[in-house]
């Protein structure tokens, strides 16, 4: 059957729907999606969908050398063959007319205009040589992404550190996953889950809270519901200001102010300990009480938590005193509960101790370590985990999530590298809002950061706070690689043309600790080439193609050699993947969850737990694990085999409502569109779909101000304002207001109102919380522009 | 042209009526139904949104429909 344009569009809005409120679609309607045999192309070719952290595996359908289609890959243990209206979509914008296919350099006149690969190049090299020695080593920077490939991002990553001597090393990880990264650093010792989605078929009782996973993690969601589905005994807390799509499959929801939940999670424990419903003989052989430097005993913390009672939190919060006290006895209770989280508690200026509050949860019910029993982030793109948090490429960090501050760490990798000793540098560099605000013009001697190398990445949208930052991107030195024109290249002084995911092929690592290859496909258009191709020719133009020698144009070949590189130097740590050869990545349908540490071994279900995790077994590690340790935390920094039950004060937001900024504003995803909306919204149908931002409004407060359905407003913070048209829903609690994230119309950047505070630990921003205040101005206006920028010269007025 | 996604909540025993009835519309498509048969996914393709108007007052008449509820809408102007 050769599917009409007309049966795929029917489809997929089928898809979305599907995904969005959780019904299985009919046999027939999936057929053209699971059967390979029914849509006409010459060849599939096995891929991971280039979007959000799940990391659904797919099939990329070729026909004539061009992505005709895609399917979901039934094999994949992500997503047993499904796929959102995103993923199933993407073959629609890969060739869309706005596809950057030349080198493009800024004129004198202010006008990118075509230029030669080698010019571009030759062009980058000498400037940043020249600010190197002018200014010093740290004055160029590279800013990279989540949706880099793990080769790519390993890559420059290896060229700053360890060729450059600087670890002006950021990349967008920083804004979505830092506060995940150190709160599994503070209280379980290393990065990353221990347990996997496979826990969501054994759990007893499903924690979500900071996640509109039906939207933001269609698919996880669809597991989520088919296995409420299948066993209605499972009990579902959702934890929220917004009562989603998510909460409708929730046994109990949990509502909340922003930014309060920390008094909401310190009460759960409060009512498990003072119930007697904890566990304690976990708490007493694998964990103890700390506030990172002193350790306490239970009746101390308890006394801390006492403080949080339900009834003193229900005020503080909105959140019903009866609810907490539910959710305590489910949590405790249940036999196996799972929590999953992404950036409701990761964006926050108290994400660490967000993180750190949930992990307690587990760690003193003994939720830890037992199927359906586990403390999972999620991610949000789709390697983040694989290409960003375990190659180390951060400013703090080295590949293996080791620390640069660590001189043992920094001997490790410098031997692997074959570098001098001494040539990574020990202190870490700036933190991403350190870096972009650090940036600016060479005769500013106030900004000590001249140039930029931004890899996949969109921060003159993304960033928060943009009327802070935009300026110093326009004064810096600007090297942009991406597919399309945006926000970031309206800036760029030089703008590479980058391959796509299937145009070059890669590894992309998603939230389980899954490492999945993606061949390439086709070839890229035009001119475009791979991000690790020009990585590695910057490196050969100044000096480094010794440390880099993957330059060819073969890109399968130059990921294969960069990937054994990369699993040379984090073999010996408990993130190996030294199993996964780049042969077995090719052939497995399913990918690897590391540790993986020998060929024959299948990956690891379960972290820190005999018998699963191979790194029991493993030279370094298992010399101090004690043989009749069953369960044993051998990434505890004081050597005990403990985890940390952290014992954190209460913080609320870093701006609350007052009397001039009276509401709370949240941001977030819709299911159709992805991030800055810059591929995404290419797609003709997902643009019809979602085709701008809006003021989304509880009807209280609407009637308050005397909004109707669709009256434009302008929403104020104390940084920024959007003007965009409001629509009147009961998701959100009255005095919280939400904003998509996704429109690229200057008027309606959601990140020009965003507050840039940090958290103190992650340095991670404050995206989700800031105070507004809103104001009518007028009646409906038709604002569905479906806006992109197509024009690389158009520039951006802010 | 417009393609749009509904979902009909489906009264208690009211399954097989539902089916009957909607496979008797034109322009009606069942793309999913949950395992509890209590929810439909539809598509339902029409002209415009008058004629889409009329469809769905069709489909509530039907006994054994609870409620029908549309989820998006997609406008397709170039077929
Ligand atoms: S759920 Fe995420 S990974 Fe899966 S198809 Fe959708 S966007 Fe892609």
């Amino acid at each position: 059957m050769n599917m009409t344009r007309r049966e795929m569009l029917k489809l997929s809005v089928a898809a979305s729907a599907a995904a969005a409120v959780g019904i299985p679609l009919t046999a027939e309607t999936l057929t053209p999606v699971k059967n390979s045999g029914e849509i006409d192309v010459d060849r599939w070719v096995k891929g991971v969908c280039r979007f959000c952290g799940t990391g659904c595996g797919v099939y990329i359908g070729v026909k004539a050398n061009k992505v005709v289609a895609m399917k979901g890959n039934p094999e994949a243990k992500t997503n047993f063959g499904y796929l959102c209206v995103k993923g199933s979509m993407i073959h629609k914008f890969m060739y869309h007319p706005d596809r950057l296919t030349t080198p493009l350099i800024r004129n004198q006149n202010g006008k990118l205009e075509p230029a030669t690969w080698d010019k571009a190049l030759d062009l980058i090299a000498k400037k940043f040589k020249d600010y190197q020695t002018r200014f010093g080593k740290n004055s160029v920077a590279y800013y990279g992404s989540g949706q880099c490939t793990t080769e790519e991002s390993y890559t420059f990553n290896k060229l700053w550190k360890g060729g450059f001597g600087s670890n002006y090393v950021e990349g967008n990880p920083r804004l979505c996953m830092a506060s995940a990264v150190a709160g599994y650093l503070s209280s379980i010792g290393s990065d990353e889950p221990a347990g996997t989605y496979a826990d969501f078929e054994s759990t007893k009782c499903l924690f979500i809270t900071g996640s509109n996973t039906s939207e933001a993690h269609p698919i996880l969601f669809r597991r989520i519901w088919e296995r409420k589905r299948k066993d209605p005994s499972l009990k579902i807390i959702v934890c929220e200001p917004r009562k989603t799509k998510t909460s409708d499959i929730a046994d109990l929801w949990l509502p909340i102010d922003p930014g309060t939940d920390l008094a909401v999670f310190h009460s759960i424990a409060y009512e498990i300990i003072k119930n007697g419903w904890h566990d304690k003989a976990y708490i007493e052989k694998l964990a103890r009480i700390t506030d990172g430097e002193k350790t306490f005993t239970l009746d101390e913390y308890t006394k801390h938590l006492s403080q949080f009672d339900a009834d003193a939190v229900a005020k503080m919060t909105r959140c019903p005193a009866k609810s907490i006290r539910q959710a305590a006895e489910w949590f405790a209770k249940s036999g196996a509960t799972m929590s999953i989280w992404c950036m409701g508690l990761n964006q926050r200026s108290r994400g660490v101790w967000a993180n750190n509050l949930i992990h307690n949860l587990h760690l003193i019910t003994g939720n830890f370590g037992k199927p359906g029993a586990d403390s999972f982030s999620l991610t949000g793109q789709p390697n983040a985990c694989g290409g960003v948090r375990e190659t180390g490429s951060l400013s703090h960090l080295l590949p293996g999530c080791r620390l640069v501050a660590n001189p043992a760490a920094r001997a490790q990798v410098e031997k692997a590298w074959n570098i001098k000793d001494g040539t990574i540098d020990p202190k870490p560099g700036p933190d991403t809002v350190e870096m972009f605000a650090a940036l600016g013009a060479e005769n500013d001697t106030s900004k000590p950061i001249k140039a930029i190398f931004i890899c996949t990445t969109n921060p003159a949208q993304s960033m928060p706070n943009l009327p802070k930052y935009l300026p110093n991107m326009q004064a810096g030195f600007l090297v942009v690689a991406d597919i399309f024109p945006t926000r970031t290249t309206q800036f760029a002084d030089v703008v590479l043309p980058a391959a796509f995911l299937y145009e070059k092929g890669g590894v992309y690592g998603c939230s389980e600790r899954r490492s999945q290859l993606t061949e390439k496909a086709v070839n890229p258009p035009g001119q475009a080439k791979p991000d690790i191709w020009i990585a590695a020719q910057i490196a050969k133009r100044m000096g480094h193609s010794k440390l880099i020698p993957w330059n060819g144009d073969d890109s399968m070949k130059a990921n294969e050699l960069a990937w054994t590189d990369y699993i040379k130097v984090t073999k010996d740590t408990e993130k190996t993947l030294w199993g996964a050869t780049y042969k077995r990545l090719k052939e497995s349908k399913e990918g690897i969850q590391w540790p993986c540490p020998s060929e024959n071994h299948p990956g690891t279900y379960k972290r820190y737990v005999r018998g699963m995790d191979p790194v029991f077994d493993m030279p370094g590690y298992k010399e101090k694990i004690p043989a009749n340790a069953s369960q044993y935390f051998y990434v505890d920094a004081k050597g005990e085999g403990k985890a940390n039950i952290f014992m954190r004060a209460y913080a609320g937001a870093a701006e609350t409502p007052n009397a001039e900024y009276p509401f709370f504003l949240t941001t977030g995803r819709v299911v159709e569109q992805w991030h800055t909306g810059t591929m995404t919204n290419r797609v003709p149908e997902i643009a019809r779909a979602h085709p701008n931002a809006y003021l989304e409004i509880h009807p209280t407060d609407a009637s308050k101000l005397g909004l109707k359905q669709g009256d434009m407003v302008e929403v104020t913070s104390r940084r920024g304002k959007n003007t965009l048209p409001v629509r009147i829903v009961e998701v959100a609690l009255p005095g919280v207001l939400f904003i998509p994230m996704h429109d690229q119309k200057k008027e309606r950047m959601v990140n020009f109102i965003c507050n840039d505070a940090v958290d103190g630990a992650s340095k991670e921003p404050e995206y989700k919380i800031a105070a507004v205040k809103i104001t009518r101005i007028g009646g409906p206006m038709d604002v569905a522009e479906q806006y992109n920028i197509s024009d690389v010269n158009e520039k951006f007025v802010f | 042209m417009l393609i749009t996604s509904s979902v009909i909540e489906v009264n208690d025993g009211g399954f097989a009526e539902t089916e009957r009835y909607l496979a008797g519309l034109p322009n009606v498509e069942v793309r999913g139904i949950s395992e509890d048969k209590r929810r439909i996914l539809l598509i339902i393709e029409t002209e415009d949104g008058e004629v889409l108007e009329k469809i769905s007052a069709e489909i509530g008449k039907c006994p054994g429909v609870f409620s029908l509820l549309h989820h998006s809408f997609h406008f397709d102007e170039d077929e």
